[in-house]
């Protein structure tokens, strides 16, 4: 046998490697944690963190202003950002197509329907008033559940689920959902035009603790599930009948990770309305910056994720105070030309798709 | 080891297999051979529990595969594919790595596992090179590895499968001989190898038995001493070829089959 100089070589990469990403997922947790001062000290009213801290609350208005609006608002946005990119980073896992993202099975445009409708009905009848505040949300989320049923109808059966199906069923879904959107635009007036249009740009004004509580759950569970099955994912990502002989139930995962993401989405878009682009490009990034194993990318997607919108929000509600730029403006904004200079970057390394 | 019985597969309208009782013996290497579009890929299918049978049984180990659970099967055969492609880019270590993730094991236990059997089997160069940047050829000694390591539970390999649709398709000589030797040293350890290979003259080498298939039928079956003549071999290719005999000694081993 072979001196095993190449099996040491091995071995110590092996062990540089085991802990090099951890650095990275430092930095970006400090990262984030630098952002939400920043983000819980801007704004239209002059409430400053520093001064809280040192005073204590100096008045009961800006206590308000910090902890009941500011505070959940910044929350909000980490974690519908965490979640979005990480059902990115999944769907396109397990649909083993870079192109995957939230939107592209039908879900959120679904969901941007019945959001729709929901504002619709609100310009001609009158509700009482606390279900007119859950109305719209509410009916987000029967669309996106609605979308997925739909969907698993469609692509399911015995043999598995076949994802050319998924992914066809999914743009069905989605130029539907539109159509039928453009339909209720054309008859509503004006003031619920505007609604509407502002609803598919994405806002996160008017956050409280409660929408918060409601959305947390399914992205903590979902991001639990993930990253259980990770290494099934990869797996899948490589082949999903080689992962099925090598034991695993592809069936099984492909379900309840749908589920994940449509519920995860779904809580997402039901309270801030369509925050683009995030679920399709953090990945990539993560991917081309980080490394393509999910056990890389699925924590630094999350964070990256959170990262990104809420600089997103923060820069939506500061830029012309006091008006807010709607924060789907600001995701792509800032992403497009993030995203095309890494492309540009790293053209030739496009192997791993 | 893997047994079939009266096994009949219909798509549609058309018959694929009809009536194939077959037993794959442990410690024993068997070729499916036959020309294209005879059924050996829908043999290989049913043996991976890929269609609905119409009528009859595969049995795995005396038991109805479907009787077992992915994660079990997944533990007594292994199946390896043409040349792969459509990758995302990780290391042949982490490749290799996923493997193992039906055995409750430490990552060291692993760990170990598999730079042993990298060494082994000639691949440890390989480990952490980006899988997408592999030769066909090196990918393929890869998948090898990789379905040893999903097998392997101690060297004995006995009650364990190795499943392999033209793995030499890609292959120079030099890689399909290093390969094929694999598979020997996999039958030594009491493991099961089937396999597909166009190329019947380097697959008879290696194979103690050969399978012949011809119109979704069983037309012959039997050592590779015993079936590997020209009628035989004629009527299920329909060509008219010649033997070649090595006359240094009168081994299978050394007879070509030539059209």
């Amino acid at each position: 046998m072979k001196t095993p100089t190449t099996i040491l070589k091995v071995q110590q990469q092996i062990a540089q490697r085991k802990h090099g990403f951890q650095p990275k997922i430092t930095a970006l947790i400090m990262a984030l944690f630098v952002v939400a001062v920043i983000a819980l000290n801007a704004g239209a009213v002059d409430v400053n963190l520093w001064r809280w801290l040192s005073v204590g609350a100096s008045s009961p208005l800006q206590h308000t202003i910090l902890w009941d609006i500011r505070f959940p608002r910044i929350v909000m946005t980490m974690i519908t950002g965490a979640g979005l990119a990480l059902c990115g980073a999944v769907l396109q896992a397990i649909c083993r197509n870079p192109l995957a993202d939230p939107g592209l099975i039908g879900v959120s445009s679904c969901a941007a329907l019945f959001a729709g409708a929901a504002f619709a009905v609100l310009g001609t009848v009158h509700l009482p008033l606390f279900l007119m505040s859950y109305f719209v949300p509410l009916s987000a989320f029967l669309g996106a559940s609605l979308a997925l049923i739909l969907l698993l109808k469609i692509a399911d059966s015995e043999q598995g689920m076949n994802t050319l199906v998924l992914i066809l069923a999914g743009v069905a879904i989605n130029a539907g959902a539109m159509t039928l959107l453009g339909l209720i635009q054309f008859v509503v007036d004006d003031a619920t035009l505007r609604q509407i249009t502002f609803w598919s740009m994405g806002s996160y004004a008017g956050i409280n603790y409660t929408s918060l509580s409601i959305t947390i759950v399914p992205v903590m569970l979902g991001t639990y599930y993930f990253w259980q099955i990770r290494h099934q994912l990869m797996l899948m990502s490589c082949s999903e009948k080689q992962a099925k002989y090598q034991g695993v139930d592809t069936r099984k995962i492909k379900l309840i990770s749908l589920w994940a993401v449509a519920a995860i989405v779904a809580v997402c878009v039901s309270f801030t309305g369509i925050v683009g682009f995030v679920g399709l490009v953090v990945p990539h990034i993560c991917r081309m910056v980080f490394g393509t194993h999910l056990k890389v990318l699925l924590p630094t997607s999350l964070l990256s994720g959170a990262l990104l919108v809420a600089l997103a929000d923060t820069l939506a509600r500061t830029i012309i105070i006091p008006a807010e730029i709607p924060i789907g403006l600001i995701t792509s904004m800032v992403g497009v030309p993030f995203f095309l200079y890494l492309i540009v970057r790293e053209k030739r390394k496009f192997d791993y798709v | 080891m893997f047994s079939v019985e009266g096994m009949s597969v219909v798509a549609g309208r058309q018959q694929l297999l009809s009536e194939v009782t077959l037993q794959f013996e442990s410690n024993s290497i068997t070729a499916i051979l036959g020309a294209n579009g005879a059924g050996k890929s829908t043999l290989f299918k049913s043996l991976l529990g890929e269609y609905p049978l119409k009528k009859g049984h595969v049995r795995l180990n005396g038991k109805a595969i479907n009787q077992y659970s992915l994660s079990q099967l997944s533990k007594m055969r292994a199946y390896i594919a043409q040349v792969k492609t459509g990758f995302f880019s990780m290391l042949v270590y982490e490749y290799l790595q996923l493997a193992r993730l039906q055995y409750p094991e430490s990552e060291k236990y692993s760990e170990n596992l598999i730079l042993t059997l990298a060494e082994q089997f000639q691949i440890a160069h390989l480990l952490m090179r980006d899988v997408t940047c592999l030769s066909g050829g090196e990918l393929q000694l890869i998948e090898f590895v990789r379905a040893y390591l999903q097998l392997y539970q101690s060297a004995n390999m006995q009650g364990k499968c190795l499943l392999l649709d033209e793995p030499a398709s890609a292959l120079d000589i030099k890689q399909t001989r290093l390969l094929y030797g694999h598979l020997k040293t996999f039958q030594r350890q009491g493991g099961t190898v089937i396999i597909i290979d166009h190329n019947i003259n380097a697959v008879a080498n290696i194979a103690t038995n050969l399978v012949l298939i011809k119109d979704g039928k069983l037309l012959a079956k039997g050592t590779s001493k015993a079936v590997f003549n020209k009628t035989i071999l004629d009527t299920c290719f329909e060509t008219n070829g010649h033997i070649i005999l090595n006359t240094a000694n009168n081994a299978v081993e050394n007879s070509i089959y030539q059209v």
